[in-house]
């Protein structure tokens, strides 16, 4: 009887093994398929960048709102065009995956943006976290969280030496 | 033995899943921890909200670099603060615990933050994600990722507004009210904001000379699409005159410029250029749209001419 007993208590803790799987990873097929993300970007590989995301993907960008992936690629070519270089850089970055309590796949994502804005060689560099979920291989959901004041503030600069500069050539 | 044996592979076996299970969770004291830093935030209990933070605690906001103490980081909170009626976190959040490689606790906390600039009564929308290392029951270091130009941008719009003259302070609030007035059909409304010999041209056509034309053409929208709805997607104001960018939606259930419903929906983007006289009131629309893309939403086609 005992020995029943102590077999149905390895069985049970046997079960509950199963149901208690790894649930954080720090490589995985979708940290991988992240990487590639990151890759394509700093590539500007557009075409390959897109082929990550599923069709119906959302994308949330510092907002709210939805964003199809054709979306937010127009608006990241829109800040990228005034940079004559950009990237993450290969130091403070990391990946790790985990799968939530509703047994979603996250990827959780910060690096560091590195770039340099053409008009005046000023360098900016931002952190950068990514959230993304995937299924099948593909994002369907991607949250980005990064701050563009440094951005936004040089891109006035700019905008303003250009405008004193219109005006010495009208004088 | 064998007894021994069964019972050492149970709790073997109990201990391996105890291990595996823990380095992702949604619940335990740490992040009770955090939860309670974001409840002290948003009632403000400062003292509360500095003793769940080690002494040596290393804040970064935006940066990898340059840490701020836990003191500097209530500082700016409250310089922030100080600005909003009210401010926080809804109920949509997302908390976990994670262990790293190297054995540290870390929570993540995602969220919309939402303030409320007293000066302008504007709600300012921020997602935020903070990321803070728990170590013996205290925060001692938190990474905070937000876009802080999107409160920049409305501050600074409450500066140009404080340097507008009265009659750019007039006009702008009557965007909203023209966005309101269509939106709502709203007639009389609308004769509010407009002088009577009011015009308005569509893509350099005259469609109306005067109030009760202009008033004509709200309504044959409304009866065309009874959802009709105008947003403003920009705004410009410069000597006198607005520019605006807009979307119009609808779904066409009604009779549209005599032509049958045919429950098709809509979504427009186009341009208007208003002037207006000097107390502010409404003179002339310059309106500028694909018609075609309208029709074309619609259904309609288009019929090439016939060959001779």
């Amino acid at each position: 009887m005992k020995k029943i007993f102590l077999l149905c208590l390895a069985t049970t803790f046997m079960m509950s093994c199963k149901n208690a799987e790894p649930k954080y990873f720090s490589s995985s097929p979708e940290i991988d398929e992240a990487k590639a993300l990151i890759k394509d970007y700093n590539a500007g590989e557009w075409t390959a960048w897109l082929t990550h995301y599923a069709d119906t993907a959302k994308l949330h960008h510092n907002t709210l709102e939805d964003a199809t992936p054709a979306e937010v690629l127009e608006g990241l070519k829109g800040l990228l065009a005034a940079t004559s270089d950009y990237g993450f850089t290969d130091k403070d970055i990391f990946y790790e995956m985990v799968i939530d309590d509703k047994n979603e796949k996250w990827v959780n994502f910060w690096g560091t943006w590195e770039g340099t804005l053409a008009a005046n060689n000023q360098k900016l560099i931002i952190p950068v976290h990514l959230t993304l979920q995937f299924v099948d291989g593909k994002i369907v959901e991607e949250h980005a969280y990064y701050n563009l004041s440094e951005y936004v503030a040089a891109m006035q600069n700019i905008e303003a030496a250009k405008m004193a500069e219109e005006e010495d050539v009208l004088n | 033995m064998k007894k021994i044996f069964l019972l050492g592979l149970a709790v073997t076996l109990f201990l391996a899943c105890e291990q595996k299970a823990e380095r992702y969770s949604t619940s335990g004291p740490e992040i009770d921890l955090v939860k309670g830093i974001i409840a002290d935030y948003e009632k403000g209990d400062w003292d509360s909200w500095m003793e769940k933070y080690a002494d040596t605690a290393k804040v970064y906001y935006n940066v990898w670099n340059d840490s701020i103490t836990a003191a500097e980081s209530m500082e700016g909170h409250k310089q922030t603060i100080s600005r909003l009626s009210s401010y926080g976190f809804g109920d949509n959040v997302t908390f976990e615990k994670i262990i790293s490689d190297n054995g540290n606790t870390w929570i993540n906390f995602w969220g919309k933050w939402e303030g409320t600039l007293k000066e302008n009564n504007k709600v300012v929308e921020l997602p935020v994600h903070l990321s803070l290392r728990i170590l013996n029951g205290k925060v001692v270091q938190e990474n905070g990722f937000w876009d802080n130009s999107i409160m920049q941008t409305a501050l600074r719009e409450i500066e140009e507004m404080k340097n507008m003259s009265e009659i750019e302070k007039t006009i702008l609030a009557n965007h909203d009210k023209m966005v309101e007035a269509w939106n709502s059909n709203d007639a009389n409304a609308f004769k509010a904001l407009t002088t009577s010999d009011v015009t308005r041209n569509s893509n350099g056509m005259r469609q109306a000379g005067n109030q009760d034309e202009y008033i004509a053409l709200m309504q044959q929208f409304h009866t065309g699409f009874p959802d009709f709805k105008v947003r403003l997607d920009s705004q410009f104001l410069k000597d006198g005159k607005s520019y605006l960018y807009w979307t119009c939606t609808g779904t066409n259930s009604g009779d549209f410029m005599g032509n049958p419903p045919t429950n098709k929906k809509m979504e427009i983007h186009g341009f208007s250029v208003w002037e207006f006289n000097s107390d502010g009131l409404a003179v002339r629309e310059d309106a500028f749209f694909d018609n075609m893309d309208l029709l074309s939403q619609l259904g309609y086609t288009l019929t090439p001419p016939a060959s001779n």
